[in-house]
């Protein structure tokens, strides 16, 4: 193992094991007496163990690694006080990761036709070369504009300097397939972002409700502060029982694409019973708001001439004035009368409360019973459990399943502002920012735009490219955080522009977005497709370029940890090198050669010097340069030693920059929505052209099951889901590859467990094969199969493999997008028969 | 036959048959280094092992009539066979023992069973009780032979108890291998005792039958009187071995445990192996069979009866130990951990070396020491 | 001293961390191995998963070595290869005594030893890495705090903390193994 920059901390002293925790024992004296067969075992004595944060998924807990005598990773161990501690099946698997047979070893040229798998190894120089002349030429003909990055969460803090590397603006990510509708619907209510920005206080919470979010697929920090909360009861409601049903929860089985009528519903049985929070509706929400007839909000501007139309108008119960929000004393929250406009006259106006009343009425329980399959008791029983216990109902997660999941989180996310358990302990709480810098950000210098990196580079406006035009995806669904399926539609239509190159990092839009069949077309009409991973991906087989990217187990990085409420930085340390015969790179040196042999002056300007062409100078010099600038910039915006928060880095794992302080967002300060309050009553989905309330309406992503061989085919994660360690040994045994089906539908149709049965797509006509695992764990009328991880094409991967086997449930999601939000649907509807 | 001196015959059989000898030792060493770990824990070579080691009880037909109740046929018939069947255990056991050696993984530490015994160790207990078995069938069989040349018949009578008793123990101990695993129902009880016990009697006979006949063949009174003795033994074992099979699935109903392997046995993957083998061969034509020669001092029909028994037993056995372990009670009520079962090539190889081995051993001891009807020792020292 | 482990069923949400680290860390050399645990067609590891339906849900448990004090894979082996090691209270293994005659195995009611393919040998709880480090890996790296080891004779560990505290069964207690592996239930 060749050493290399700061080796000797990282491979450190670092505890003899027994220093490693609490709970030491004394577990065997004697030293097992090795079996001569027994060649490879190292002498476990050498572990070595390097904290880090775990890279399998996007979650990045705090994990540390342990390295045997042969400089093989060995066994990955949480960082026990990390705040994000705890590692699941995906960081188990990393020691069969590193020298796995199957991981990319070279730069690959094809040479056979897209998706024939016919590649032949080439070396750096020439892949690089070759890219950069293609790019150019396309940059030449349609533009910067027509290079589409998109990506995962591998290099994710790299994206927005990799989109003025190559002068485009359309870096999109996977979250068209994962929470958009989600982050969407925070965005409305709380004007919170992405998942982690609001999460519930899992330690503190004694009632947590998780509809449609597993609570098991990530982030084993939350399972920890959940599941070691002895006080805290958990409900499930999904089609299926996710594995945190194993656990002491009480799982709730709902028809798919009826959790908005479920969240009406306790949304109604809320408001009828009295079991909501007045006071902080009043104060803190918009739902005293008085809402005219045509469904905007009244405002000054309305009755007074000259006002303001950002003073919203509710009816003091005080002093039985219409008034400004921010001037009354006692907002009513169920106003039902006349106002009198400027030219006066006379309009009904009512709460935005009244509103949702009227709206949660339409699923009164014994109506939602109809639609979710859920009996009219439990949902009775999980509103007042909710409203007695202080519960907390989570904000979601991965959400791109039925066309309707927006309003889902929405209704979801207005039951949390009735309850009014909103960053108070065991609530629903804002994330305190580790106001981690940005990699590039734009400022303007003499009048001038300059974007600025981290690392103190500057680039000028006139080399910008097309970064300002609009993302294709943001042209077709304006208010989307990414969509991936608008990158497809400008490739195969060239609208609203063409897009002919794609690079393709660390993820598989084969396997992530819906209907594959779009994927492949749209592929084999690009110029260019570069993958850049660790494994051979569907994707890689229909790739130019593959391009093998190094590990996490592999390079430093740095980030703010994700989930936890506290604002925390956390490091990435290398642990291991490639092994011997693995000519990888960081992804983040690819694109800035790339960028250095097409576009010289752009990646001059972003701080890339020629000599960093030497990796080993990009390992020590720009590298360094890097992090140095990030724990600088961190030390000065947190006004803490620099040296202690390195060493800290070093040694923790992680540095604490602030705790959660509670009672912040919305009591002191004001949220970003167009109120400034919680908004029950979304004034932005308004502006936007959509319903300002949450409503329930079937799927439209599929055809509904009808027949009796018919069903809803629904797709979920779990703590092994990863395009990349399905592909691990471990998941040949523990991964589940089949069809889950209930014993009474299976009864019905005389199919029994570990049967084969055929599934066709009633919307899409294609048919696919799996094993049946007949199964309580799933509703009647409904199948259930992991997503993202098996019914592999791949033809790089060796014929037979395990990963093969199953369905890729995206292959039958029709492509339903949600128009304006831009969430994606990988549910859908298909028919069965037994082979 | 009978070729008492050193004949060439003699030296041709033995030349012959110590060849055979060493193929088939041969044979089992290379299966065993083929050795593969395969999903059920005792395989093929487990039952294989139990069907020789009842047959090697065998010697307790002879102990318990001719020594014990003293009956040696109209015309001493009995006493002209006791040499060459108690030659026929012991070249029996040694094939037994070579099969459950070549089972484990490590046969070479074998000695560790006697250095580190554990009492609560049936399989402990199972090699010693063998090795005082083994030696004492050995012992009766010098004293036999040297009887030959005097009388010994208190000496003889005080070995053939002693025979009798610590075989019942070994066969009792050797069902208890398996009645004492708490983990496999189908196996657990004392009831295999019987079954086991049953087993030595009949496969005995029957295995007798097929090894000593051939030297009676052209002795029409004493081939007469075998067909009679072996065919009266093998139709009362195999109607208690009838009631004792119907018992046992009649028991089995009662616990699921069982009855999910016994159900298996009789209606499920394995019920045409039940139905036609164990029960239709095993049962109904042998007893016919054996009806059929001992009416008709028929002996080509009690050869026959004697080859079914043996393979309806073997299979019989292959039933009871293989197929109990492919259905577990899983630690959650009312699941069961599965196994598949696959004969594996080297189970097989070494199965055929034990096939190879038994009869050319047999014959090795035959032309070395003087077993057969008549002979008297004169060829080795110790008998003289 | 008395080793025991207790599992917590209410916290555990099947993540598989212990199976899969449990594997990686004990037996390495079958990590690349195409069938490193044939007896259970499963990893080389020591915990198995069993799934059932029970009540109209499925049921997790994991299973592994039960470190029973009335183990039958001791009764049954011939050599006391299998024994209860009296420093930890820990069913173990010497290999220098086992000749390979599998009754432990299939003495085990909990299924809870596996042939290792190459050697052969019956392998079980605790692998050679925990036996090293003295710590049981599944514990360490349980994210659901799940997991628990500790002294049975000492009244102030943990496990007998919790063994007072809550609703504990043990699995197949019926057969009289006397398991000291817990199952918190309540």
């Amino acid at each position: 193992m060749k050493t290399s920059r700061r080796d000797f901390i990282k491979i450190s002293t670092i505890a003899a094991l027994a220093l490693l925790g609490a709970k030491s024992y004394d577990l065997v004296v004697s030293r097992r007496l090795s079996e001569s067969l027994l060649l490879e075992e190292a002498p476990v004595a050498g572990v070595k163990f390097v904290k880090t944060f775990g890279g399998m998924c996007g979650a990045l807990c705090g994990i540390q690694v342990g390295v045997d005598g042969n400089g093989r990773p060995r066994v990955v161990f949480p960082i026990k006080e990390h705040p994000q501690k705890g590692l699941c099946g995906r960081c188990a698997s990393a020691p069969w990761l590193w020298d796995n047979p199957l991981r990319l070893k070279k730069p690959m040229v094809r040479v056979g036709e897209r998706g024939e798998g016919k590649f032949r190894e080439v070396d750096w120089d020439t892949a690089l070369n070759s890219i950069a002349s293609k790019l150019k030429e396309i940059v030449d003909k349609y533009g910067y504009k027509a290079i589409a990055i998109t990506h995962h969460d591998a290099w994710t803090y790299y994206m927005s300097l990799f989109s003025y590397l190559f002068g485009t603006s359309n870096v999109i990510s996977h979250v068209g397939m994962c929470h958009a509708a989600g982050t969407v619907a925070r965005g409305h209510v709380f004007s919170a972002g992405g998942p982690p920005s609001i999460d519930p206080d899992y330690e503190n919470a004694s009632f947590l409700l998780l509809v449609s979010r597993t609570l098991s697929t990530a982030s084993m920090g939350a399972v920890h502060r959940a599941m070691t909360n002895e006080r805290l009861e958990i409900v499930v409601v999904d089609p299926r029982m996710p594995e945190v049903g194993f656990a002491n929860v009480k799982w709730i089985p709902i028809i798919p694409g009826t959790d908005a009528a479920f969240a009406l519903s306790i949304i109604y049985v809320l408001l009828e019973e009295g079991l909501y929070n007045a006071d902080f509706l009043k104060k803190y929400s918009n739902a005293p708001f008085l809402i005219k007839p045509d469904g905007k909000p009244l405002t000054e501007a309305d009755i007074v001439e000259g006002g303001d139309a950002r003073k919203y108008i509710v009816f003091d119960a005080k002093d039985k004035k219409l008034k400004d929000h921010r001037e009354a004393v006692d907002p009513d929250l169920w106003y039902v009368g006349e106002a009198t406009l400027k030219d006066g006259t006379k309009i009904e106006v009512k709460t935005a409360l009244t509103l949702l009343k009227e709206r949660a009425s339409k699923y009164k329980p014994e109506e939602a019973e109809r639609i979710t399959g859920i009996k009219a008791g439990d949902i009775r029983w999980v509103a007042r459990k909710l409203a007695l216990k202080n519960g907390v109902v989570h904000d979601t997660w991965y959400i791109s399943r039925n066309g309707n999941d927006y309003d889902d989180v929405r209704a979801l996310l207005i039951i949390n502002a009735l309850l009014g358990n909103i960053d108070k302990p065991g609530g629903l709480c804002f994330q305190e920012s580790a106001r981690f810098p940005s990699v590039i950000t734009v400022k303007t210098v003499e009048g001038k735009r300059v974007a600025e990196t981290v690392y103190g580079a500057t680039m000028p406006e006139e080399l910008f490219g097309d970064v300002t035009q609009p993302r294709v995806d943001r042209a077709k669904y304006k208010l989307t955080p990414a969509q991936f399926d608008a990158v497809l539609d400008a490739i195969l239509e060239e609208k609203p522009y063409p897009v002919k190159a794609l690079f393709v990092i660390g993820t598989s839009p084969l396997m992530r977005d819906m209907n594959t069949r779009k994927v492949i077309e749209a592929y084999k009409k690009l110029e260019l497709l570069v993958v850049i991973d660790i494994l051979p991906t569907d994707d890689a087989g229909y790739a130019d370029y593959v391009l093998p990217d190094t590990i996490f187990l592999e390079r430093d990085e740095m980030t703010s940890t994700k989930w936890t409420l506290h604002a925390v930085v956390q490091k990435q340390s290398k642990v291991v090198d490639p092994p011997e015969g693995f000519d990888v790179r960081d992804a983040l040196w690819i694109m800035f050669e790339i960028a250095r042999r097409a576009f010289p002056e752009r990646a001059k300007a972003l701080g890339w010097d020629d000599k960093y062409a030497n990796y080993k100078a990009y390992e020590e010099e720009f590298l360094h340069k890097l992090d140095d600038s990030i724990i600088s910039r961190l030390a000065a915006t947190w006004k803490i030693d620099k040296e202690k928060l390195e060493k800290a880095l070093e040694e923790e794992g992680y540095y604490v920059l602030k705790r959660k302080e509670y009672y912040v967002r919305p009591y002191k300060t004001a949220l970003g929505t167009p109120s400034g309050k919680v908004e029950i009553y979304s004034l932005a989905a308004l502006g936007a052209g959509l319903d300002p309330l949450p409503d329930y309406i079937p799927p439209p992503a599929y055809t509904l099951p009808r027949a009796p061989n018919e069903f809803y085919l629904v797709n979920g994660k779990g703590p092994l889901t990863s395009v990349h360690a399905s592909l691990m040994e471990p998941m040949k045994f523990v991964g589940d590859r089949s069809v889950w089906m209930n014993p009474r539908d299976a009864e019905r149709l005389g199919i029994r467990d570990g049967d084969m049965i055929e599934l066709e797509s009633i919307d899409m006509g294609l048919k696919a094969m799996a094993r049946v695992k007949v199964t309580e764990g799933v509703r009647e009328g409904v199948l259930f199969t992991y997503s993202t991880m098996w019914g592999r094409i791949s033809k790089l991967l060796p014929e037979g493999h395990f990963a093969m086997e199953g369905i890729n449930p995206n292959l039958f999601a029709k492509g339903y997008v949600i128009p304006i939000v831009g969430g994606g649907a990988s549910n859908s509807s298909v028919r069965v028969r037994k082979l | 036959m009978g070729g008492v001196t050193g004949a060439p015959g003699r030296l041709t059989a033995f030349i012959v048959s110590l060849i055979l000898v060493i193929i088939g030792l041969a044979v089992i060493v290379y299966g065993f280094t083929r050795k593969e770990v395969h999903v059920i824990s005792w395989g093929l070579l487990v039952p294989a092992y139990t069907f020789f080691a009842l047959i090697s009880g065998s010697a307790i037909i002879l102990e318990g009539a001719h020594t014990v109740l003293g009956y040696k046929g109209p015309r001493g018939e009995l006493a002209r066979i006791v040499k060459i069947g108690l030659w026929f255990s012991i070249a029996t056991a040694v094939c037994a023992w070579l099969l459950i050696a070549a089972e484990t993984t490590k046969p070479w530490i074998f000695w560790r069973i006697f250095t580190d015994f554990n009492v609560t160790s049936r399989i402990a207990w199972m090699v010693l009780l063998y090795a005082i078995y083994a030696v004492i069938v050995i012992i009766q069989l010098i004293v036999v032979i040297r009887a030959a040349s005097g009388s010994l018949e208190k000496v003889e009578l005080a070995l053939a108890f002693l025979g009798i008793i610590v075989a019942v123990a070994l066969y009792s101990n050797l069902a208890q291998v398996y009645g004492t695993i708490a983990a496999i129902p189908a196996w657990y009880g004392p009831h295999l005792a019987a079954y086991f016990i049953v087993g030595v009697v009949l496969l005995g006979a029957a295995g007798q039958t097929l090894f000593i006949m051939p030297y009676a063949w052209r002795d029409e009174e004493l081939k007469g009187f075998l067909t009679q003795f072996y065919g009266r033994i093998m139709i009362l074992g195999v109607l208690i071995l009838a009631f004792l099979t119907v018992w046992n699935v009649i028991t089995a109903w009662y616990n699921p445990g069982v009855w999910a392997v016994y159900s298996e046995i009789v209606a499920g993957a394995y019920s045409a192996w039940f139905w036609i083998i164990v029960v239709l061969i095993g049962i109904i034509a042998v007893l016919v069979l054996a009806l059929y020669a001992t009416f008709k001092r028929n002996a080509p029909a009690l050869i026959l009866a004697a080859i079914l028994t043996l393979i309806a037993g073997f299979v019989n056995l292959s039933l009871l130990i293989i197929v109990s372990q492919t259905k577990v009670p899983e630690v959650l009520g009312g699941l069961y951990r599965l196994a598949a079962f696959h004969i594996t090539s080297w189970e097989a190889i070494i199965i055929v070396g034990a096939i190879i081995l038994w009869p050319s051993l047999y014959v090795l001891g035959q032309t070395l020491l003087p077993l057969l009807p008549g002979e008297k020792p004169k060829r080795l020292f110790i008998f003289k | 001293m008395r080793l025991a482990f207790v599992w917590d069923s209410r916290r555990c949400i099947g993540c598989m961390a212990c199976v899969i680290a449990c594997a990686s860390a004990n037996h390495p050399e079958l990590l690349r191995e195409a069938k490193p645990n044939p007896q259970w067609n499963w990893l080389g590891g020591n915990i198995r998963v069993v799934v059932r339906d029970v009540g109209g849900r499925p049921v997790l448990r994991l299973v592994s070595c039960q470190h029973c004090d009335n183990p039958p894979c001791v009764h049954a082996c011939p050599t006391g290869a299998s024994y209860i090691d009296e420093r930890t209270g820990f069913v173990r293994l010497d290999p220098s005594k086992c000749v390979g005659c599998k009754a432990c195995v299939v003495a085990c009611p909990y299924g809870a030893r596996w042939l290792h393919p190459v050697t052969m040998l019956p392998e079980k709880c605790p692998g050679p890495f925990c036996s090293e480090i003295k710590k049981a890996v599944c514990a360490e790296v349980c994210p659901a705090g799940a997991r628990l080891v500790g002294d049975l004779d000492d009244p102030e560990s943990p496990v007998n903390e919790v063994l007072r505290k809550y609703k504990t069964e043990r699995m197949l207690e019926h057969l009289g193994t006397e398991p000291k592996w817990f199952i918190i239930t309540g």
